[in-house]
C-alpha cells in the first residue's frame, strides 16, 4: 500500500470481486442464450414490431447475428446502465464517502495535497470500473466459447472500450458533483438522473422528433455500441470526462472539508 | 532548531460559515520547542483554528506558517506535522499494522520500528481491525501515527479523550518526551489537570477572538490566590467590613468559623495585612487553572 490508490484498491478488493463475478456471470448468461433467440420464432416476430420498438428491443439482425445480439443485447443497455450504477457509486464513495465519515480530514492531516488525494482516487476509480466492465469482455468471450460461436476479440474490446468510456463519464458526474458540494445524495442524484435521463432521451429521439435537441446533451447520443471508433464522438466522451475532473479538481481546492463534528 | 523560529504562526486569520463568524483575526506565535495548551469553551474557534492550520479550512483572510512554510504547502508543511483529535476517523476495514504501514509510506524513511515500540508502550494490538478496536484503542493508533515519523510539532484537538487514567499517564509522559527532543506541541484540551503539566502556556480563545496568552507561571500569578482564614466570629466580621482597604483583596465566602477571599498582587502586602489582625488559622493556596480558566470566561476579561 504505497499510494492512496493501492490502499483504495486493497480495501475495494471484496467489492471489485463479486462486481466482476456478477457483470461476467449475467454477460456469460446473456450470451449462452443467443442461440434460443436466433433459432427460435423471436426474431421473426420482432420483425413485424414498429421501428420505435425494434429501437427499444433491436431489430432483427441483433437477435440472429452474434454480433448484433452482442452489441444489442449486452452492450446497448444492460453492460452500460449496470456499471453506470457501479461506476456512480465508487466515485461518490471515494469523495462524498470518505468526506462524510471524516476519513478526508485524516487524509488530509498527512502529506497528501488536495489535488494528490483526487488523483490517487481517480485513479482506483478508474482502475475499479475498468476491472469490472473488462468482466463483460471476458463475458463475451466465455459466451462464445460455450455457444461455439465466434466474434471477433478485437471488435469486442472496441465495444468495451466505448462502453467504459461512457460508464466512466457518468461516475465523473458523481465526482464533480462530490467534490463542488461534498454532498452524497446530490452527487448520486444528479449522476443518476443524468444517466438514466441520457438513455431515456437517446432511446426515444430517434422517434419523438422534440426531444432531438435535447439529445445532443446525452452522453448516450455519442456512444457507439458498435465494433468501430468515432473519432468525433470519442472526443466528446474524452472530452466530458476531463471536463468534469478539472471542474471537480478546482471545486475541491477552493472550498472547506465537510468534517466527522 | 532555533527556539525562536515560530514552528506555527498564524497571523489575522478570519474564518466564516455562512454569516456565522468563527474565527476573528486570529494572531498567534507558537514557539519551537514549547508545549502551547489551547483552551476555550464549545464553540470558541479551537477545532476550527486546527483545521485552518492544517488547511482543512481555508481561511477567508491572514496567513499561515509552519516553521516558516506557508500551510497550504502541504508535502512539505504536513511532513514536519503529528495530528491526533478526539474525533479522528481512521479505516476500519483496516488492521492497525496496514493502516500505520499506509502512514509509514506518506514519509520519507522506515518508521514502523517506531510504530512498533510506540504500540509496545500504549498497549495496543496491531492485528486487529481498527473498526473493531474500542475507542480508546482506535485513539492509540492515531497517536501512533501522529507520532511514529519524529515529526516538528505535534497537532492534537482533545487527544486524550477516550484514553483510561493510566494511558492518559503514559500519554503526558509520551508528550514530556517528545518535549525533550526539542518537539512543538500544539493542544487544545478541556482537561486542565493535563494543560497544567504539559504546556509552557496557554492561549484563550473566546468567540473566534485570542482574549489572552500567558506562561502558566505567569497566568498562576496574576490569578487570585484562595485565602482562607480561621478566626472568631467577631474577628470574621472585622475583617469582612475591612478587607477592601488592601487592594486586590476580594470576599468570596464565609462560614461559621471561617471565611474565604481571593487575592491579586504582591504577597508580602498581605501576609502584612493579614499580621495586624486576630486570627487562629490561615491557608493561602495557588489557584487551579480550571479556576482561572472558569474566573476568566465568567468576567470576560481580557487576561
Amino acid at each position: 500500500m504505497r499510494t492512496m490508490a493501492t490502499k483504495i484498491l486493497f480495501q475495494k478488493k471484496m467489492l471489485i470481486f463479486w462486481w466482476f463475478l456478477g457483470i461476467f456471470t449475467i454477460t456469460t448468461f446473456t450470451m449462452y442464450f443467443f442461440p434460443v433467440f436466433k433459432n427460435g420464432t423471436l426474431s421473426s416476430s420482432i420483425a413485424s414490431l414498429p421501428l420505435s420498438l425494434q429501437k427499444l428491443l433491436g431489430d432483427k439482425a441483433s437477435w440472429t447475428t452474434v454480433g448484433g445480439y452482442i452489441s444489442q443485447q449486452i452492450f446497448a443497455l444492460r453492460a452500460p446502465l449496470e456499471i453506470s450504477v457501479l461506476s456512480i457509486f465508487i466515485f461518490n464513495s471515494l469523495t462524498t464517502g470518505d468526506e462524510r465519515k471524516g476519513l478526508l480530514e485524516t487524509q488530509l492531516s498527512l502529506t497528501n495535497g488536495r489535488t494528490r488525494i483526487l488523483i490517487n482516487k481517480l485513479i482506483a476509480g478508474i482502475f475499479i470500473v475498468g476491472i469490472v466492465t473488462s468482466a463483460v469482455l471476458a463475458g463475451v468471450i466465455l459466451g462464445d466459447i460455450l455457444i461455439h460461436y465466434h466474434y471477433s476479440y478485437i471488435k469486442t474490446l472496441i465495444i468495451t472500450t466505448n462502453c467504459l468510456l461512457l460508464v466512466l463519464d457518468f461516475g465523473l458526474v458523481a465526482f464533480l458533483v462530490g467534490c463542488m458540494t461534498g454532498r452524497n445524495g446530490v452527487a448520486v442524484g444528479i449522476a443518476s438522473i443524468y444517466a438514466f435521463g441520457s438513455y431515456l432521451v437517446s432511446s426515444m429521439a430517434g422517434t419523438v422528433s422534440s426531444l432531438k435537441f435535447i439529445d445532443n446533451f446525452s452522453l448516450f447520443h455519442y456512444y457507439q455500441n458498435l465494433a468501430t471508433f468515432d473519432l468525433g464522438n470519442l472526443i466528446v466522451m474524452c472530452g466530458f470526462g476531463l471536463f468534469c475532473i478539472v471542474m471537480g479538481m478546482l471545486f475541491f481546492s477552493l472550498r472547506d472539508i465537510r468534517t466527522s463534528s | 532548531m532555533d527556539k525562536n523560529t515560530s514552528a506555527i504562526k498564524l497571523s489575522e486569520v478570519y474564518k466564516a460559515f455562512g454569516k456565522n463568524q468563527v474565527l476573528k483575526g486570529i494572531n498567534l506565535d507558537i514557539k519551537s520547542g514549547e508545549i502551547f495548551g489551547f483552551l476555550g469553551p464549545n464553540g470558541a474557534g479551537k477545532t476550527t483554528t486546527i483545521r485552518v492550520i492544517l488547511d482543512i479550512f481555508r481561511s477567508d483572510k491572514g496567513f499561515i506558517e509552519i516553521f516558516g512554510i506557508s500551510n497550504q504547502k502541504i508535502k512539505k508543511s504536513h511532513s514536519l506535522i503529528g495530528y491526533l483529535s478526539s474525533e479522528m476517523i481512521l479505516d476500519n476495514d483496516l488492521t492497525g499494522e496496514q493502516y500505520l504501514k499506509y502512514i509509514n509510506s506518506r514519509y520519507n524513511g522506515d518508521f514502523m520500528a517506531n510504530a512498533e515500540v510506540l504500540a509496545n508502550i500504549l498497549k495496543v494490538r496491531l492485528n486487529k481491525k481498527i473498526g473493531k478496536l474500542s475507542n480508546g484503542n482506535r485513539q492509540k493508533i492515531g497517536l501512533i501515527s501522529a507520532l511514529m515519523h519524529n515529526p516538528k510539532l505535534l497537532i492534537l484537538d482533545e487527544p486524550t479523550q477516550g484514553f483510561d487514567p493510566i494511558i492518559q499517564q503514559t500519554f503526558i509522559k509520551l508528550i514530556q518526551q517528545f518535549k525533550r527532543k526539542g518537539g512543538t506541541v500544539f493542544m487544545s484540551s478541556h482537561i486542565l489537570a493535563e494543560v497544567q503539566e504539559l504546556c509552557d502556556r496557554v492561549g484563550f480563545i473566546k468567540d473566534g477572538s485570542i482574549i489572552g496568552l500567558k506562561t502558566v507561571k505567569e497566568l498562576r500569578a496574576s490569578a487570585r490566590k484562595k485565602v482562607t482564614i480561621w478566626a472568631d466570629g467577631n474577628d470574621l466580621e472585622k475583617i469582612k467590613y475591612q478587607h477592601k482597604s488592601l487592594p486586590g483583596l476580594h470576599f468570596i465566602s464565609e462560614s461559621v468559623d471561617n471565611m474565604v477571599l481571593g487575592y491579586s498582587g504582591d504577597i508580602n502586602k498581605l501576609t502584612k495585612y493579614l499580621s495586624s489582625k486576630n486570627i487562629d488559622d490561615i491557608t493561602i493556596t495557588e489557584p487551579e487553572l480550571d479556576e482561572i480558566f472558569l474566573d476568566l470566561y465568567s468576567g470576560g476579561d481580557e487576561v
